[in-house]
């Protein structure tokens, strides 16, 4: 038990950094644009161009998504501690301190960091997403589904706690949820990749009652609705893995709105039936949000699929790089979760 | 007045009746409204945050002013668009306040870069970079174009391209731009149903995105047509009640900032109401989030669909007077720039 316990958890984390590193690359531009630059689909740990988001990141350089998620699984375990708001924030203030992470920041985190630092906000990025309906919350709340392997509602809870600092609107927290409570469901033996689906749609309606009367209602469409959409779209052109990427990108969207990239990852899910390699591929070619989406597809099928589906270049590559050892991070959670301290 | 004449007054009406009444509406969520107003089917008191920047009941916002601007360098030279005149429109519509300070981030910049102005750097534009400009300002203001080229869709599609490439300059927010261009026009159409304005919406989005492709950068955003598609679908499952209607098209299509949203949601109330002018306009209004802007798009189409005789004249007063406009005398300018309708 402890060797698969292990395994799926590295393979969460690896699958969420590759998935982030991937996506890094592609992240804001059209599906079309990236197929013809990349003569077919991007499948491995590519060198970034320059032109897009990134900015002095080489191949396997995760970006804000899957490293605001390390560094607060990593003052967890330092603690040896559930998640509680001050070690929420104590999280952020430590992935603040690191730059080339940072630099990718969106506009609900950074609104929500400057707050907690005593820092004025430029406003400006308040402007651009006037409901800050934004996925911020789901790209680091994946880590509380491996905290909890099993157990999705402890991760609904936890997710809540760890997002309310920067994600405090009920869409943003029930989106961030349903990544949450798939991710722990995909450890419960006998799981099917519906099983993880239903999970997901628990965790919206979860994350909306905890988040009523602690966040105020907020305009924007139903995270519920949007995964409906996305599923159907994904399980009609299963097997037409072109099809299935476009009509959910068209449909549904993959952008930084938490109704848009939180759906379309388990659109994505439904399309590849679960398949760890093919879903990431198909989120990071998505573009749009695509370091986001494949990040958070990572958490959930990392876990259920187990660290043994990704290239096996991509774990020394992605610790090199990133300064990350994911491999003691795997055995740390293991540790917590066996003394049943989360 | 000609029937034409008054098809074209209809539009400017019921794009300026929408956005005013929108404005006491946008930004909360369709489910505060809900608890606040109950169904929004009137003008309504601005509330204190509104009052504070000017508003009262029947001014219209940045959406049917930018419209309204727009067409007024067009009227004086009596010619079409063309990109002197865009800027010429866009810049006049920035010297008035009481409009200016309700731009979006699209518009800003643009203005900003006319005026051999820099833009603030944020942090927030470059991440949000392509994204955030795929905003529905095109939408608000093309129909304007439709109602220029009554029953040509296809000058109506260019005339868009020309006149919100100026902000706009991508893909898809002209895409969705075009769509609400075309359906107007098409509502000037002998014969014409309301599913042909929905049809004429996807032509105007599916040609818009392929004229635009060749001088606009290509974005990541979902497809606006693919979208209308779907508000359309939703819109006519649920055509008996209209309450309904509009929270599945809120919550599937969503209706804020974005083109991708924005504009599908009009189609979607257009096949919910039937083409009716006030039942979509407050469908808009209820739904929530950029109201004002929804409810002006879509009241260039139902309103050009059934005419101004389905307005109250009392609102045209209202209007006319509040904002210092003579929106007859618009649509008889308009009508006598304007080509022929063609037969079909």
């Amino acid at each position: 038990m402890h060797n698969e316990l292990y395994a799926r958890l590295h393979g969460a984390l690896l699958a969420a950094a590759a998935g982030d590193a991937m996506g890094t690359v592609s992240e804001g531009f059209a599906p079309e644009f990236l197929r013809s630059r990349y003569g077919g689909y991007i499948r491995d740990l590519l060198e970034p161009t320059g032109d897009g988001l990134t900015i002095n990141a080489h191949a396997g350089m995760v970006s804000d998504d899957f490293s605001v998620a390390y560094y607060t699984a990593q003052v967890l375990l330092e603690h040896r501690s559930r998640i509680t708001t001050a070690l929420a924030v104590e999280g952020l203030r430590r992935w603040w301190q690191h730059p080339e992470y940072t630099c990718y920041c969106g506009p609900s985190t950074k609104r929500g960091i400057l707050k907690l630092l005593g820092e004025a906000d430029d406003g400006d990025p308040a402007r651009l997403s006037p409901t800050l309906a934004t996925n911020g919350g789901g790209m680091k709340a994946g880590m509380m589904g491996l905290f909890h392997p099993g157990d999705p509602e402890k991760a609904v809870e936890d997710a809540i706690t760890m997002c309310l600092p920067t994600h405090s609107n009920p869409i943003s927290l029930s989106a961030a949820c349903a990544i949450a409570a798939a991710a722990a469901r995909a450890f419960c033996p006998n799981t099917g990749y519906l099983d993880l689906i239903s999970a997901g749609l628990c965790g919206i309606s979860q994350g909306l009652e905890q988040s009523a009367g602690r966040t105020s209602e907020i305009a924007g469409s139903s995270v519920a609705r949007r995964l409906e959409l996305a599923v159907e779209l994904g399980l009609r052109y299963q097997g037409d893995f072109e099809q299935a990427l476009f009509q959910i990108g068209d449909t549904v969207g993959a952008g930084l709105y938490a109704y848009e990239a939180i759906p379309a990852a388990f659109g994505i899910l439904a399309a590849c039936k679960g398949r760890l390699m093919d879903s990431l591929v198909m989120a990071v070619n998505m573009g749009s949000d695509a370091d986001s989406t494949a990040c958070m597809l990572g958490y959930v099928l990392g876990a259920w699929n187990g660290d043994a589906e990704l290239p096996p270049h991509f774990s020394d590559l992605i610790d090199s790089q990133n300064g990350f050892d994911l491999k003691a991070m795997a055995a740390g959670i293991c540790a917590v979760v066996k003394e049943g301290i989360c | 007045m000609t029937d034409r004449q008054e098809k074209i007054l209809g539009g400017l009406l019921a794009a300026a009746i929408g956005d005013s009444m929108g404005a006491v509406t946008e930004h909360a969520s369709r489910r505060k409204l809900k608890k606040d107003y109950g169904w929004v089917d009137t003008f309504i008191e601005p509330h204190e945050a509104l009052k504070a920047k000017g508003h009262q009941i029947g001014l219209v916002t940045d959406d049917f002013s930018v419209a309204y601007y727009s067409a007024l360098p067009l009227i004086e030279h009596r010619q079409k668009v063309d990109r002197e005149l865009a800027i010429e429109g866009l810049l006049r519509w920035n010297e008035q306040p009481l409009y200016a300070q309700c731009a979006g981030p699209t518009t800003i910049t643009t203005i900003n870069r006319l005026r051999g102005r820099p833009s603030p750097p944020s942090r927030g534009d470059l991440l949000l970079c392509d994204n955030s400009r795929v905003t529905n300002g095109g939408g608000m203001k093309s129909g304007m174009m439709g109602l220029f080229n009554p029953g040509d869709l296809d000058a109506a599609i260019d005339d868009t391209i020309t006149l919100c490439g100026l902000t706009h300059d991508n893909t898809i927010a002209l895409s969705a731009a075009c769509a609400i261009a075309a359906a107007t026009a098409k509502a000037f159409c002998p014969g014409v149903s309301y599913l042909d304005l929905i049809e004429a919406g996807i032509y105007g989005a599916q040609e818009g995105y392929a004229r635009s492709l060749e001088h606009f950068r290509p974005v990541a955003a979902s497809s606006i047509s693919k979208r209308i598609a779907l508000a359309a679908e939703i819109g006519l499952a649920h055509q008996d009640d209209l309450a309904a209607a509009m929270e599945e098209i809120a919550d599937v299509i969503g209706c804020g900032l974005f083109a991708h949203e924005s504009i599908p949601a009009a189609f979607g109330y257009i096949a919910a109401a039937r083409g009716q002018v006030m039942d979509s306009l407050y469908m808009a209004i209820n739904a929530g989030d950029d109201t004002d802007t929804v409810a002006c798009m879509t009241g260039f189409i139902t309103g050009a669909y059934c005419s101004s005789r389905d307005l109250s004249p009392r609102y045209l007063a209202l209007i006319d007077e509040v904002n210092h406009f003579d929106l007859r005398d618009m649509a008889l300018q308009i009508d006598a720039i304007a080509g022929n309708t063609p037969e079909t």
